[in-house]
């Protein structure tokens, strides 16, 4: 491993993780690492463990061998919900927020363990900031919402407890262009304040464009990993997640 | 006209009973999705409990409002401590098991405390000491009594509580978060094995508080199994509002005691039990989620 310039841990770090449901393997033996800063994008095609993976760092899924690490700590002998209190937060597959609440509400729950009054009202300031339909429909059911405000709320909601690491699980599903553009603008911004993430997208193209580094995953086994432009030339890749040969408009030079 | 407002009063009052059991059915379902059967018995245990209380401050010949305080804390405490037992020892271990044994073991727990009742408390039926002393009220044309006030007034207290602890609290709030999404509210640091058991405590205090009311509204008549019809009443309601709902709870409850009421007092009493059912199929028939219930189908 080439170091960089820090012999400090890195922020997050899968070490031969397998996950098993039942008698199938989810995850065989994956490893990966994500330092602070960074922005790294986990690419894969349905059932490939993306999502297992993102559950298992946060304590949803346990794994069957290998360990999860955290700035240096064990990951995965820590309870689901005191992931959120070591500075990780998840944007759930199908944002999974809650429906029946207010869209106050839901933010508000995001910072359940936060008990510094002002730091919750700065957290919502900053939200609303990144994502003004939110600030107009604050008394709004969430459930009424449409599919890209709800994954706004989902991503808004995660960062009311101020994470340093945001984990998102394909925060472009079944959501309009323009609203994916909206949602990736943010993403990017959230990242450039200093917030690391790690992303799972569907869509490789966008996720090699706006990520630093990439891991591939094919039915449950990291495939490949090294930063984007060169995961990008990869011929598997190329064929697999790109759509080798076609041309598509807007892609990257 | 005198009478049907007369019977108006006896159904709400009968029915608040029946909303505060449903509540119970209605928020263990919500966090568990699990038919709570062994609720009814747990407001039985609260009915004996108040029984043993209320005859140990010797409040038969010597009603107080304190007597009548205690008496209704001890009930519900004791309940909500057998609601959270059998959470803690029953369903927590096999949650990760089939819905289906869950329920079972809800039915087996349901049938322990109703046979295991009888074998602690003795099968033959008891009288709860009167806490207050009954007196009629005359309103008008009205005929109303002591104990009917109490019923009603306790219970709109508690649901009045339950509404502002669900609504305005943190912990309120957590607990609508995890009876839409389990995994959802743990990423929000919601320690969810105490929530549930909390929904347990709350549901159980409330059977408990209308154990003592069931007496209450029966002369102090007890027995070991006395929370089966009750139980089942207020199971419909719960369905029939929309289980999962609060206030559908609140609502179906009130809706089954005022219509049994007057079945009763217009109808061959044959017809009050059948009543109940039918109008529990009649709504889900046009209404399948209940009537202000949200559970759809579920999508794959
Ligand atoms: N709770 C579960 N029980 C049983 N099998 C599961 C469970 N969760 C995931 N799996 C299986 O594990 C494998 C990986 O699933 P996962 O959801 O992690 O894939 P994914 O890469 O996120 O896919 P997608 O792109 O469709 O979201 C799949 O074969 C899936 O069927
Ligand atoms: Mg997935």
């Amino acid at each position: 491993m080439s170091a960089t310039g820090t012999v400090d841990a890195p922020l997050l770090k899968l070490d031969a993780v397998s996950v098993a449901f039942g008698g199938i393997r989810a995850l065989d033996g994956v490893s990966l690492e994500v330092r602070a800063g960074e922005m790294v994008t986990l690419i894969g095609a349905n059932g490939a463990g993306k999502t297992t993976t993102l559950r298992t760092i946060t304590g949803l899924v346990r794994p069957v061998s290998g360990s999860v690490w955290h700035a240096g700590d064990r990951l995965d002998t820590v309870r689901a919900d005191r992931i959120v209190a070591r500075g990780i937060a998840m944007v759930p597959e199908g944002r999974a927020i809650f429906g029946n609440l207010t869209v106050k509400e839901n933010l508000r729950l995001g910072a359940y363990l936060v008990r510094d009054v002002a730091q919750i009202r700065r957290a919502l300031d900053h939200n609303f900031a990144l994502f003004p339909r939110l600030k107009e429909r604050e008394q709004q059911v969430a459930g009424t919402l449409s599919g890209g405000e709800q994954q706004m709320l989902a991503i808004a909601r995660a960062l009311m407890s101020s994470p340093r690491l945001l984990l998102l699980d394909e925060p472009s599903l079944g959501i309009a262009p323009i609203l994916v553009q909206a949602i990736f603008e943010a993403v990017l911004r959230i990242r450039r304040e200093g917030t690391t993430v790690l992303l799972v997208e569907q869509n490789a193209h966008l996720a090699l464009d706006t990520s630093d580094r990439a891991y591939v995953l094919e039915t449950g086994r990291v495939l490949l990993d090294g930063i984007c432009s060169v995961v990008k030339s990869d011929p598997r890749v190329k064929e697999a997640y790109l759509g080798e040969g076609v041309e598509v408009a807007g892609g990257a030079p | 006209m005198s009478t049907f407002i007369q019977q108006l009063a006896n159904g709400v009052s009968l029915g608040s009973i029946y909303a505060l059991i449903a509540l119970g059915y209605t928020m263990v379902f919500g966090v568990l999705k699990l038919i709570n059967f062994a609720h009814s018995d747990v407001m039985m245990v609260g009915a004996y409990v108040a029984f043993f209380v209320a005859t140990g401050l010797n409040a038969g010949p010597d009603p107080s409002i304190a007597s009548a305080l205690i008496t209704f804390l001890a009930a519900m405490a004791g309940a909500a401590a057998l609601g959270i037992a059998i959470e803690r020892l029953v369903y927590r271990p096999l949650r990760s098991a089939s819905r289906l044994s869950l329920l079972i073991a809800a039915m087996g727990m349901s049938l322990l405390l109703e046979y295991g009742g009888q074998v602690v408390f003795g099968p033959q039926h008891r009288r709860v000491p009167d806490v207050i002393t009954d007196e009629r009220i005359v309103l008008g044309d009205l005929n109303l009594t002591v104990h009917k006030l109490i019923i009603l007034g306790v219970s709109v207290v508690l649901m009045l509580g339950l509404h502002f602890f669900v609504n305005k609290t943190r912990t309120g709030t957590a607990m609508r978060a995890v009876s839409q999404n389990v995994d959802a509210a743990k990423l929000m640091g919601v320690n969810t094995d105490f929530i549930i058991g909390l929904t347990f405590a709350i549901g159980s205090a409330l059977a408990g508080a209308a154990g003592l009311l069931v007496a209450f509204h029966q002369q102090g008549d007890i027995d070991p199994l006395m929370g089966v019809y009750p139980g089942l009443k207020a199971f419909v309601a719960a369905v029939l509002g929309g289980i999962g709902s609060i206030y559908g709870a609140m609502l179906g409850g009130l809706l089954i005691g005022v219509a049994e009421t007057f079945v009763a007092a217009y109808l061959p009493s044959s017809f009050r039990d059948t009543i109940t059912f039918s109008i529990l199929i009649l709504v889900l028939l046009v209404r399948p989620a209940g009537l202000l219930g949200k559970f759809k189908p579920e999508k794959v």
